[in-house]
């Protein structure tokens, strides 16, 4: 399509607004309610362009372009009639320092203090330099203001964690109500009282823990002024550096953009790429600092000696825990190895456990999760299950079940795409744990029976007797039928969840199924899987198995190229192992429950913090954070980045591969690793077929989707499971911190956080 | 079927129920029932006359008897010499302004004698809350004709033809929004009626709700049937509890009588209308607002286009037209559209409902052809300004309307005039002002109002209104300057064409129009410091004349201020400083004596009050 701005010809998609066109055409037309992502809301004015064909002026953020439209954004009429909203704006905000004819020098000449109760001016504001208001204020070059300033002197509200709210700094843009009720499916931000008292708050002025906000701070990434700003960067100065990192708390592999003063994280932000596009969650927008930069680091290399952990040189902790591993009987080393590090620590880990130290058992929890369940069902079935591992798509889909999986927490971009889907019109059925949300509540909730498979089972015999599902039965189905018909005794507690649910996945199509391992691991796992799949074959719905562990898919690809480690065993074993005192060497890279009375007589910790493993372990070994260590990650999608490291590591800390090395190299493994990490990438390529075409010297913005497996013919599986005998539980193995990495536990490591989870 | 040699209409509108019209009613059924004459005479509650100002009224039929500002205490003798003895009763009746004589015959009274009555047609004439009675008088004779005989293409056509303009303010051709929604891709489209009257000072939309229910349903359900419609919504603010049980109540009637649900008539047309209680907001009378509020959303506007037209309730096609508009349709269908296109001028035809207050003899709704000169209105009907006072402006339109003054009382009331004399027709509110009205005063009172129902949304509306009523208050304080009056013009035009909704745009309006046509008085605020219509609090000055004051003590004993000295059979003094210039002094000073003088302050006594009536 083709309009004219200011006389330019400028080219655009069909749709598009003109502030939109204006936007790719480099034409500058100041705004401030507006923000890409969101519904127009045309109520900050400030936008107001001539168009030809209408009386009024219109605002570019809510007017579409048209064919051979003419569009004059700097007519005399329209900068006058432009400065004044801006008056009007900047009338009910500190607008002392935007408008004064000192502030270009006043950076230079006057220390920023911004640890102030009340934000009067620029100077004082957290957000000084970085506020759209001030970009605006250039833009339509307003010099003065008539307006009298009227301050509201509204309370500050820091009752919540991470961020405060300060809406004397208000100018009412709506953007943080509509990114909380379009974008997140919140809604916990709402406009309350009009007119002149209008302002941004909750219903019945409940704190945000209690509306059951989720803390993603989409709202502080969208607001343009002062008003919402993170606390912990609020008495800090202005960012002098910037990088960023894949978001190495869940499996959804977000890009963080971190801003960066003298060598430290200062904050972050999602960037506005694949999978979140700008969005993020709680734990990547506030935990990253905390995680890199907060107390608790492993700074120096300690040996234990008479009087307990001391630090020591890292050769002189090297060489200790080289004699100590050595010291140790064969097959009696275990390995535990973290999970959540960048592909060239894991390719080092997996050497250094199968060829230096033999271990007889090694561990890398989650490691197995979703994949290894999705890799035993190929096993198990002869065909690899046809996945869909995309999360973008779930937002265009009809209807959505998600099957025993907390989304919002636990996968928060899968969650913004079917709040999207439901905000569209798509059904939602949730089964298990469904996700609390005022805005999208689960449309059908299903309880799950205590052996799940059952339900499952009775949900594709409720979809095989839906109305209208019957004629379109693929083949195959009638083994199905009867099998499902034997799991369909009619349950009072379940009442017809069921069949509601199965009315409503027939409805939307395409539907998505959703899980994670918490669904398909464990001793119904395999049975879960099985219905699943059937399921999603008979409405012909994209399953969505979600990785919950960062890189779990690319260490698991990885695991997969570098062919069997020694011996691969679950945490359960492990820890049995343990109990039973069989080993006389721990080299423990991952996470581990206190290991309190069975403690081998040799243990090596090497972790990013301390812990009570740590404490106790006779070699402490630091090791780099994901910020400092860069690397190759895989998120659940199979989306591949690499980053460099972001910043310098803390002490003495290095990366996992780098001591890794070092130390196979006193045991007599000087081949373990390339020194070069672009040269172990490069080895990893050559093994792992999916990543042979990729280039991480030319990165992709949206980052390099790992090409799935090739799906077999499917079919309907034939799911044989004994039933569940009564009473007995299979053995619950050791539990760790749900949400953790490495040793860094996220409830531990943040109050904030701490606050979020307890007020669940 | 039981006939009846007499009927009582009893008006039943609100005004006449907050005058006690239930109550009498009560009595007249019990007095007659007293009397025997229960199978004679029968009492009916009929919706609003529009007379409100003469409440509690009783319409004797069929001799066409008009009692006005009954009490239940004269029951008994009305019934006795009216019913009993067939005398009317003359002391009951309306006398008009300046005469002595009654006149007994409503047909008689100017208010009413001039008014043509389409929309009301049926006021004060039946039972509101009697489906039977709606259909006796030709009631969803209409809606049969539309959905039986008519095309959606043809009715569309009548209504178009007709010339049928919105009546909620903006008078956007009625035909041309139907064929727009008919036209608008979607698999579903609705009908709304805006019932959600918020004008200061107008009545209308209530008065038809609770007079005649089934016209707007009957409007609706051809609208519904023009367009495609099967489901439709009326909003009606929860602050008439009369209209929203009325037409909960029509609903219901309708309903069981098959004019609405499934296959209505059996003409295999579907549609059910709901209503929903508007929440108290003057924005939700704004259409996009009302329908984010109907989605239970807050009622904030949206930009347009799109109009609701193409997408409106959920996104689709939605036509929502004011309460007085829908009620127009019936009679259109009925009667054709050449009819209703003989009335009224060029470009606007039909009649139009005004509420008439204010500084007016004769205060209540009337319904008169588009065209009639604005003199015919208030002279005319309205009886003009009472109290021997002049006529100084009318202000039509509500917050979003302007103010007309004396010189301009010819001017033709039709969309078009209004608007080039700076007001609108808006929902037809008309407050009369006469010379004790300030005209500044009377700005900044809309102003305030514009401040306070600014939903919040767009900067120049939500900042823009109060920095107007700032300047407005600053000036009727006597603290203006001679760029104020610049200040205001340029903050009107900046809100007139920044804001975003019709709310934010006309809010300037009243200030733009008084400013036309009185800026001398804005100039004596200014720069004489006078308020010429002796209103404004800090530019006036109350005093005792000696040589009139007769020493009574009533002005001291009602001061509140306790600001009068004086002793009784002595002449009283008001103290200046101490006075708050509540005028209770010049109210009770006796009408022979007028001893207490209301004028403009001296400038030492402005002094001491300056900021008493300052912004808030």
């Amino acid at each position: 399509m083709r309009l004219r701005i200011n006389g330019r010809e400028v080219e655009c998609r069909s749709g598009a607004t003109i502030l939109e066109a204006a936007r790719a055409a480099g034409i500058v037309i100041p705004s401030l309610c507006d923000h890409p992502g969101l519904e127009p809301f045309a109520g900050c004015r400030v936008c107001l362009v001539e168009v030809s064909g209408r009386r009024d002026f219109a605002p570019a953020c809510a007017t579409p372009a048209a064919e051979g439209q003419i569009v004059r954004t700097r007519t005399p009429e329209i900068t006058a009639l432009r400065k004044k909203i801006l008056e009007f704006i900047l009338a009910q905000h500190p607008y002392a320092c935007l408008v004064c004819p000192e502030k270009r020098s006043c950076d230079d000449l006057k220390s920023t203090i911004r640890k102030t109760g009340e934000v009067t001016g620029c100077v004082l504001c957290p957000n000084n330099g970085g506020c759209e208001l001030q970009k605006v204020v250039e833009d339509v070059g307003l010099e003065r203001v008539d307006l009298p300033a009227s301050y509201r002197n509204l309370d500050v509200h820091k009752e919540d964690p991470f961020f405060d709210r300060d809406y004397n700094l208000c100018i009412l843009c709506g953007r943080c109500v509509r990114v909380c009720e379009e974008v997140r499916g919140a809604a916990v931000l709402s406009f309350i009282y009009r007119g002149g008292q209008t302002e941004v708050g909750t219903a019945l002025g409940r704190t945000l823990l209690e509306t059951g906000c989720q803390f993603c701070g989409a709202c502080v990434d969208v607001c343009p002024t002062g008003a919402l700003v993170e606390r912990a960067v609020r008495p800090q100065s202005r960012p002098t550096g910037a990088a960023s990192v894949v978001c190495p708390f869940c499996g959804q592999g977000c890009v963080l953009g971190l801003n960066l003063r003298e060598g430290q994280v200062l904050d972050d932000k999602p960037l506005r790429v694949a999978p979140g596009g700008g969005q993020g969650c709680v734990k990547g927008r506030f935990l990253v600092r905390p995680a890199v930069s907060g107390p608790g680091r492993i700074l120096a290399p300690h040996v234990r000696k008479n009087t307990g952990l001391e630090p020591v040189s890292l050769e002189e902790a090297l060489d200790r825990a080289a004699a100590g591993l050595r010291a140790a009987g064969r097959g009696r080393t275990a390995l535990i190895a973290p999970s959540q590090v960048p592909l060239e620590d894991a390719y080092v880990f997996h050497g250094f456990g199968r060829d230096v130290l033999k271990a007889v058992a090694m561990s890398a929890e989650p490691a197995g999760g979703v994949e290894g369940a999705l890799a035993a069902f190929e096993a198990r079935h002869g065909f690899a299950l046809p996945a869909a591992r995309e999360l973008e798509g779930i937002g265009s889909c009809g209807s959505i079940l998600a099957w025993n999986v907390n989304l919002p927490e636990d996968h928060p971009i899968a969650w913004l795409n079917v709040v999207r889907a439901v905000r569209a019109g798509a059904g939602f059925v949730a089964a298990g744990p469904g996700p609390v949300s005022p805005a999208v509540g689960p449309a059908v909730h299903i309880d799950l029976e205590a052996h799940a498979p059952a339900s499952a089972a009775r949900l594709a015999a409720a979809l095989l007797a839906a109305p209208g599902q019957a004629a379109s039965r693929p083949k195959g189905s009638e083994e199905l039928v009867r099998k499902a018909a034997e799991r369909r005794p009619a349950s009072r507690k379940t009442g017809r969840a069921h069949e509601e649910a199965a009315a409503v996945l027939v409805a939307g199509r395409p539907a998505a199924v959703l899980f994670d391992a918490a669904a398909v691991t464990g001793p119904a796992g395999a049975e879960t899987l099985d219905w699943l799949w059937n399921i999603a074959h008979l409405i012909g719905a994209r399953l969505v198995p979600l990785a919950r562990s960062a890189n779990e898919r690319g260490v698991h690809e990885l695991g997969l190229a570098l062919g069997p480690p020694a011996a691969k065993l679950g945490l359960a074993a492990v820890w049995a192992g343990l109990e039973a005192r069989s080993f006389d060497a721990l080299y423990l890279a991952g996470p581990l429950p206190d290991l309190g009375r069975f403690k081998p007589p040799f243990v090596v910790c090497q972790d990013t913090h301390w812990s009570r493993n740590a404490e106790r372990a006779d070699v402490v070994l630091p090791a780099a954070t994901f910020a400092e260590a860069g690397g190759t990650w895989v998120n659940t999608e199979g989306r591949v980045r690499t980053y460099a490291p972001a910043v310098v590591a803390a002490g003495a800390a290095q990366t996992d591969g780098a001591i890794l090395a070092a130390l196979a190299a006193r045991l007599g493994h000087p081949e373990l690793a390339p020194s070069d990490r672009a040269a172990i990438l490069g080895k990893i390529r050559e093994l792992v077929p999916a990543l042979r075409d990729y280039d991480a010297s030319a990165p992709s913005q949206d980052g390099f989707l790992f090409p799935g497996r090739p799906a077999g013919a499917p079919r309907f599986v034939p799911v044989a499971s004994p039933l569940p005998r009564r009473g007995r539980k299979p053995a619950a193995g050791p539990a760790l911190p749900k949400e953790a990495l490495r040793s860094f536990d996220l409830i531990a490591g943040s109050r904030g956080f701490a606050r979020l989870r307890r007020a669940r | 079927m039981t006939t009846y040699r007499t009927h009582l209409l009893v008006c039943s509108g609100t005004g006449c129920v907050s005058c006690g019209a239930f109550e009498l009613r009560r009595t007249l059924e019990e007095e007659i029932r007293r009397r025997g004459l229960e199978r004679e005479v029968l009492v009916v509650a009929t919706g609003c006359n529009g007379f409100c100002e003469r409440g509690p009224i009783v319409l004797v039929q069929p001799d066409g008897i008009f009692y006005q500002r009954l009490k239940p205490a004269e029951v008994p003798r009305l019934v006795e010499e009216h019913l009993v003895k067939g005398r009317p009763v003359k002391s009951l009746m309306y006398v008009p302004p300046q005469e002595r004589e009654p006149v007994p015959h409503m047909k008689d009274i100017e208010f009413f004698k001039h008014q043509r009555l389409i929309v009301l047609r049926n006021r004060g004439r039946i039972d509101p809350e009697a489906i039977d009675e709606y259909i006796a008088t030709e009631g969803y004779a209409a809606a049969a004709k539309a959905l039986a005989e008519m095309t959606p293409e043809g009715i569309i056509a009548e209504i178009g033809d007709a010339g049928l303009r919105g009546r909620g303010g903006a008078g956007f051709p009625t035909g041309r929004k139907w064929e727009a929604a008919r036209r608008a891709p979607g698999d579903a489209r609705y009908v709304v009626c805006n019932g959600d009257e918020g004008d200061p000072g107008a009545f209308m939309d209530r008065s038809v709700l609770e007079a005649d229910p089934h016209a707007v349903i009957e409007g609706m359900i051809i609208g519904a049937r023009a367009v495609g419609a099967s489901r439709g919504f009326l909003y009606v603010r929860n602050e008439y509890p009369l209209a929203l049980a009325r037409v909960g109540k029509a609903l219901e009637q309708a309903r069981a009588y098959g004019l609405l649900g499934r296959d209505i008539l059996g003409t295999g047309f579907d549609l059910d209308l709901e209503v929903v209680r508007g929440a108290g907001a003057f924005v939700s009378g704004e259409e996009t607002a009302l329908m984010a509020s109907i989605e239970g959303r807050r009622a904030y506007p949206r930009q347009r286009p799109p109009y609701p037209s193409e997408k409106g309730l959920w996104g689709r096609p939605t036509v929502i037209n004011n309460v007085e508009t829908w009620a127009n349709v019936p009679a259109i269908i009925r009667r054709g559209a050449a009819w209703f296109a003989s009335l009224g001028t060029e470009t606007s035809k039909g009649t139009k409902i005004f509420s008439l207050v204010g500084k007016i003899a004769n205060t209540g709704l009337v319904e008169v052809p588009m065209g009639i000169p604005l003199r015919e209105i208030i002279d005319g009907i309205g009886g003009g300004v009472p109290g021997g006072r002049a006529f100084k402006a009318v202000q039509i339109g509500g917050p979003s309307g302007g103010c007309i003054p004396a010189s301009m009382l010819d001017l033709p009331v039709d969309y078009e005039s209004l608007k080039a004399a700076g007001s609108m027709m808006g929902s037809g509110g008309m407050i009369v002002l006469d010379e004790d009205t300030c005209m500044v005063d009377i700005a900044l009172y809309f102003l305030r109002f514009a401040e306070e129902e600014s939903c919040g949304k767009c900067a120049p509306c939500r900042v823009g209104t109060g920095e107007m009523a700032r300047i407005l208050a600053k000036i009727t304080t006597g603290d203006g300057a001679a760029a104020d009056l610049e200040s205001l013009e340029s903050l009107a035009a900046t809100v007139a064409r920044g804001s975003l909704c019709g709310l934010g745009q006309t809010a300037p309006n009243p200030i733009l129009t008084t400013l036309r046509y009185f800026r001398d008085e804005y100039e004596a605020h200014v720069f004489d410091k006078r308020c010429p219509a002796l209103v404004c609090k800090n530019l006036i000055a109350f005093a005792i004349d000696p040589d009139r004051c007769v020493g009574c003590l009533l002005c001291k004993k009602a001061c509140p201020a306790g600001a009068i000295a004086g002793e009784l059979k002595k002449t009283h003094a008001i103290d200046q400083q101490a006075c708050i210039k509540c005028g209770l002094c010049l109210s009770v000073c006796p009408a022979k004596v007028r001893a207490v003088r209301k004028m403009t302050a001296p400038a030492s006594g402005r002094a001491a009050a300056a900021g008493a009536g300052g912004p808030r």
